[in-house]
C-alpha cells in the first residue's frame, strides 16, 4: 500500500506545475515507472480516483503509467541490453556482476490540462523548462 | 484550451531532498544512520539488543512499527535510548519516510550519539522505495525464510549494501541451502556483504560488529 504514498506524491508536485503554469483542470499526468518498482497499476488507479477529489483542478484528472523495462551492463564483458528481473544475469558471457542502467525510473513526464483565461494561454508549453 | 506540460520531475523528489539533507545534517555530527529492512520476525530488535552489550558505541533506536510500543520497550530493557514511530497514526503506512525520521529524530532530541538504527517496517516491499536518509543499508533474513526470497524481492536487496542472514543456529533442522541463498543474494547484488548469525549462540556476531566499526 506504498502506492498511497506515492500517489500522494504524484498530486503533491503535480499542483505545483498545475499552479504555477495557470492549469484550471488537469486531464491527464504521464508518470515513467521502472520495471523494479513493486507497483500496482489497478492499486495506484485506485488511490489516484479516491485522492483526485480532495485536489482542485484534478477532479476528472486520468493518470497514465508507462512501465520501462529494466536494463542492465555486464562489469566482465560490456554487453548491455535487457533483462527480466529478478535474472540480471548478462545473456552474452552469464555473469551476474551486473550494473543496472535502466529500471529504478520514477517520475511525472507530462501534465495535461485545461485553462479558461485566453490570456494565459499565450505561452509555448514546449518553451517550458522544468527539473 | 488544452495545454502539455513537460515536466520530467522525480515523483519521490520531495523525500529524496529531505533524505539527503538529513544524511548530511547527520554525518556533520557523526552520526551513522543504519536502515534495518527484513520481512517481520527475522530478527532486526534481537540483532539491536545482541550490539548493544559488545560494542563500546552510542546507540539509539528508532522503531517503526504499524501498532505496539513493544519493540522500544524491548531495547529500552537492554539500556539502549529508543523512539517509536507507529504507523497506524499514518494510516497503517507500511513504510517509513525521510519526514518521519527527521520529526523523530527533534523530537526524542537524539544528540551524543554514535550510531542511530532505524528499525523499519517489517515488510521486504515497501521499505524499499523510499530514502529515509541512511548511510547504510542492512537486510535481514533469517534461514526459515528460504533461498528464493532475494529472487522475489530483488528491489529490497538491491538498496542495501550489508545482507546479514540470522538464525543460522537452526540451520540443523531446515532444509534450507544456505550456499545458495548467498548465491540468490550476490545474483541480484553482486555487490553484497554478507554476514551470519546467531543471536541465540553469538556465532558470527563480531562479524556484525566489524562492520558497523567499518561503516561509521
Amino acid at each position: 500500500m506504498h502506492e498511497a504514498s506515492i500517489v500522494r506524491a504524484i498530486f503533491e508536485s503535480s499542483d505545483e506545475v498545475r499552479k504555477s503554469e495557470g492549469i484550471d483542470r488537469v486531464t491527464r499526468i504521464k508518470i515513467v515507472v521502472g520495471g523494479m518498482h513493486h507497483l500496482v497499476p489497478q492499486v495506484m488507479r485506485h488511490y489516484f480516483d479516491l485522492m483526485r477529489l480532495e485536489w482542485e483542478g484534478f477532479e476528472s484528472a486520468q493518470l497514465d503509467m508507462k512501465i520501462v523495462p529494466v536494463q542492465i551492463k555486464c562489469r566482465k564483458c560490456g554487453w548491455s541490453g535487457e533483462v527480466e528481473p529478478p535474472i540480471f544475469m548478462c545473456e552474452q558471457c552469464g555473469s551476474f556482476e551486473t550494473d543496472m542502467t535502466q529500471g529504478k525510473d520514477l517520475f511525472i513526464e507530462t501534465i495535461q490540462g485545461e485553462t479558461d483565461d485566453a490570456e494565459r494561454n499565450q505561452g509555448n508549453a514546449e518553451d517550458s523548462e522544468y527539473q | 484550451m488544452q495545454k502539455e506540460i513537460k515536466v520530467m520531475q522525480k515523483i519521490l523528489n520531495t523525500n529524496d531532498t529531505i533524505a539527503q539533507q538529513l544524511r548530511d545534517s547527520l554525518t556533520q555530527r557523526g552520526i551513522t544512520l543504519l536502515n534495518m529492512i527484513s520481512a517481520p520476525g527475522s530478527g532486526k530488535t534481537s540483532l539491536i539488543e545482541a550490539t548493544a552489550g559488545r560494542t563500546g558505541k552510542r546507540l539509539f533506536v528508532i522503531e517503526g512499527d504499524i501498532q505496539t510500543t513493544l519493540d522500544a520497550q524491548r531495547v529500552s530493557s537492554k539500556g539502549i535510548g529508543a523512539y517509536q514511530i507507529n504507523t497506524g497514526l499514518f494510516g497503517g503506512s507500511c513504510h517509513l519516510e525521510a519526514d518521519w525520521i527527521r520529526s523523530a529524530i527533534e523530537e526524542a532530541g537524539i544528540d551524543d550519539i554514535d550510531i542511530l538504527f532505524v528499525e523499519n517496517i517489517g515488510n521486504l516491499v515497501c521499505p524499499a522505495e523510499f530514502d529515509i536518509g541512511a548511510h547504510h543499508g542492512v537486510l535481514l533474513i533469517s534461514v526459515t525464510e528460504g533461498e528464493d526470497k532475494p529472487l522475489k524481492y530483488p528491489l529490497a536487496f538491491q538498496v542495501s549494501q550489508t545482507c546479514v542472514i540470522t538464525k543460522t543456529d537452526l540451520l540443523p533442522y531446515l532444509d534450507i541451502d544456505i550456499d545458495t541463498l548467498k548465491q540468490n543474494i550476490l545474483k541480484v547484488n553482486p555487490d553484497m556483504k554478507i554476514i551470519e548469525i546467531s543471536t541465540k549462540t553469538g556465532e558470527g556476531l563480531d562479524r556484525w560488529i566489524d562492520l558497523l566499526d567499518s561503516v561509521i
